[in-house]
């Protein structure tokens, strides 16, 4: 079997704050082959934005990560900076949540884009042009002639996004992270992008980062269930969505209302409140809100165990 | 049939805008809401769904009269409530409970939780005691499910979905006759969320209040809400009741926006089925000639750029505004 291409061993990340030191990523094993889909799903605070900024170096000046992450075989965890340089944007590539903050406000629009190719190729004038005008069209973006003279405030939200994808496409990476990339546009938007998407899996791969298992469906091939740091089940998405194994993935997958659920009938719901990261409970994190825990759950922590559908559980739930 | 509580008529609200180009420029309206109509009976929840950009929240702004409206009435028990000054406004505002989006901006950071529930109260029934408040703050606390030990604690120390509650319990403690949620679910995660959805259900029952409930979010809705009016751009497309709508949706918006619900379910997704829009929301300052959704339709025609549609009864009992459905 050949080596993944990006394989993240044990990450941790920690942030000095105020309060103390918050654990935002504990543990965290997963890897992504080629031509994969990955979704990396979790509600806020579980801790899977910071794994995607971890992988590229790009975590906050009060955070620390620490593990292995191997992309092509190479360890880049805390690589030095010019290291790092040579793969962002070049191999690996990244899309963020709110395009209007991830691009620069005062640039034309072909302007950022030809400065990728700039920094990262030795390519012409006329030919990075080209391959910028040809990308705009891969993203479908209306008028990109227009598009490509205009600043980021003059474009729609679902137009901003395509240009981040666009650039993050510029240089053809063998790895395309997007973290929540629909979650701020609007339905009919998120479905033209996600549409997008899932075309754009025979150019690269793709960990797709969302709270929205219902991205996921339509999307990934493969799925890893964070909460509160820790990977609570991970596996083909088949798997996770038909046989759930982990009570959080049972119970999240069960309080998204399905078209045919029954309105007058209360949703199926998780009690309480995720925990701080700050004051972690003793053994599983989710043991606090399980409705099926038991001693064991309050006391010891459980390890990700499994071939190719993994859980971290102590119970083996009947399906 | 129950008691109309709320109508709407001929609603319009406009904002002034500049046009781009220096001496030249000149104001040109916003047309925010255009022209709508509505009502809401007693003990009902309407859901009202569309995109941002939509006009939802400024038609429920417009209602509380937080924005003035252009034209058109906002007849409350039998009073139009535009035409009211502002201090018999504040005087209605006692049976109008309101839930935003955005749970930690909407409470003031300097008051404690138990501060915020009571302050409506202390503002409408000034004639209660200090026990009497303190008796209620707590029952309302528990009707919403936060623990009582939160009544000197600050807004910040809490997650979105505690602060969503106390917003809830703010709305409620008055026992208005109707509440607007403006989104309220919307900033919160998908535990949480089922948590409030629950909630508000559970309390519209026992109550018996009405809710407007805001939302983009039509999987949401199709569990709260009884009857869903769909926005588009200002107007009204399509007012169905909940299993008509869901059921089978007559306005071309109306099926793309449910199309386009992400559903966590592998079988629902590759069935050809899905129709996704083109393109995207025209600037409501010029919007489209005829019918406003006619740039991104799918079955517009030439006679679609003329005139514009107006919503009429179709056989299902549904309202719908299009020429061809």
């Amino acid at each position: 079997m050949t080596a993944p291409l990006l394989h993240c061993e044990n990450l941790h990340v920690r942030f000095r704050t105020q309060d103390g030191e918050v654990l935002a990523v504990n543990g965290v094993d997963f890897e992504v082959r080629r031509g994969d889909c990955v979704g990396i799903v979790g509600e806020s605070g579980s801790g899977k934005s910071q794994t995607a900024m971890a992988l590229l170096g790009l975590l906050a000046d009060n955070g620390v990560s620490s593990g292995s992450v191997r992309f092509r075989r190479k360890e880049i965890l805390n690589a030095p900076a010019e290291q790092l340089n040579r793969i962002r944007g070049s191999r690996v590539a990244m899309i963020f949540q709110d395009p209007m903050s991830a691009l620069t406000p005062f640039m034309r629009i072909g302007r950022q884009l030809c400065e990728v190719l700039q920094e990262h190729t030795a390519m012409s004038r006329r030919e990075i042009t080209a391959r910028v005008m040809e990308v705009l069209e891969i993203v479908q973006i209306p008028e990109p002639k227009r598009r490509f003279e205009m600043y980021p405030h003059q474009l729609s939200g679902g137009q901003r996004q395509r240009v981040m994808i666009a650039q993050a496409l510029l240089c053809k990476p063998d790895l395309l992270i997007a973290d929540e990339p629909t979650t701020a546009l609007d339905l009919t938007i998120q479905a033209q992008i996600l549409d997008f998407f899932k075309s754009l899996k025979k150019r690269t791969t793709i960990v797709i980062i969302t709270h929205d298992l219902g991205v996921v469906a339509g999307l990934c091939n493969r799925v890893v269930v964070m909460y509160a740091g820790r990977i609570v089940e991970q596996g083909p998405i088949e798997e996770i969505f038909m046989g759930p194994q982990h009570p959080y993935t049972r119970a999240l997958l069960a309080a998204v209302p399905r078209p045919d659920w029954d309105p007058d009938k209360p949703l199926p719901m998780i009690g309480g409140q995720p925990p701080l990261a700050t004051r972690l409970p003793k053994g599983c994190s989710f043991a606090p809100r399980c409705a099926h825990a038991v001693d064991r759950c309050r006391q010891e922590t459980p390890e990700l165990r499994g071939r190719q559908h993994l859980k971290a559980c102590h119970l083996d739930l009947p399906q | 049939m129950s008691r109309t509580l709320l109508r709407v008529e001929n609603l319009k609200v406009y904002f002034p805008t500049r046009t781009e180009g220096g001496i030249r420029r000149r104001y040109v309206p916003l047309k925010a809401v255009d022209d709508v109509s509505f009502t809401v009976a007693e003990g009902e929840t309407v859901g009202i769904v569309g995109e941002s950009g939509c006009g939802k929240s400024t038609l429920a702004r417009a209602i509380l009269q937080l924005i003035k409206a252009t034209r058109g009435r906002i007849v409350w028990q039998g009073e139009d409530l535009t035409r009211l000054d502002r201090k018999a406004m504040n005087e209605k505002r006692r049976d109008l409970g309101v839930v935003f989006q955005d749970p930690l901006s909407s409470l003031n950071p300097r008051m404690t939780i138990g501060n915020i529930i009571a302050e409506p109260l202390r503002r409408f029934r000034s004639e209660l005691s200090r026990e009497d408040i303190n008796a209620a703050v707590l029952a309302t606390m528990q009707d919403v499910g936060l623990n009582r030990e939160f009544l000197n604690r600050y807004p910040h120390e809490f997650s979105g979905g505690q602060c969503q509650r106390v917003s809830i319990a703010r709305a409620m403690i008055l026992r208005p006759k109707l509440v607007i949620c403006d989104e309220p679910v919307s900033a919160l995660d998908v535990s949480t969320r089922t948590q409030t959805i629950n909630l508000l259900k559970g309390l519209q029952r026992k109550h018996g209040i009405s809710i407007i409930f805001i939302s983009h979010d039509l999987s949401v809705v199709r569990i709260v809400c009884t009857r869903i009016i769909v926005m588009y751009l200002g107007h009204f497309v399509e007012i169905a009741d909940r299993d008509t709508l869901f059921g089978s949706p007559s306005h071309p918006y109306s099926q793309a926006l449910l199309s386009a619900i992400p559903v966590p379910d592998l079988h629902s997704q590759d069935d050809g089925k899905r129709v996704i829009l083109e393109g995207e929301l025209p600037s409501p300052i010029e919007p489209p000639s005829g019918c406003v959704f006619r740039t991104r339709c799918p079955i517009a025609t030439n006679y679609c750029i003329k005139r514009e549609p107006v919503l009429a009864p179709r056989e299902n009992g549904a309202r719908v505004a299009c020429h061809h459905v």
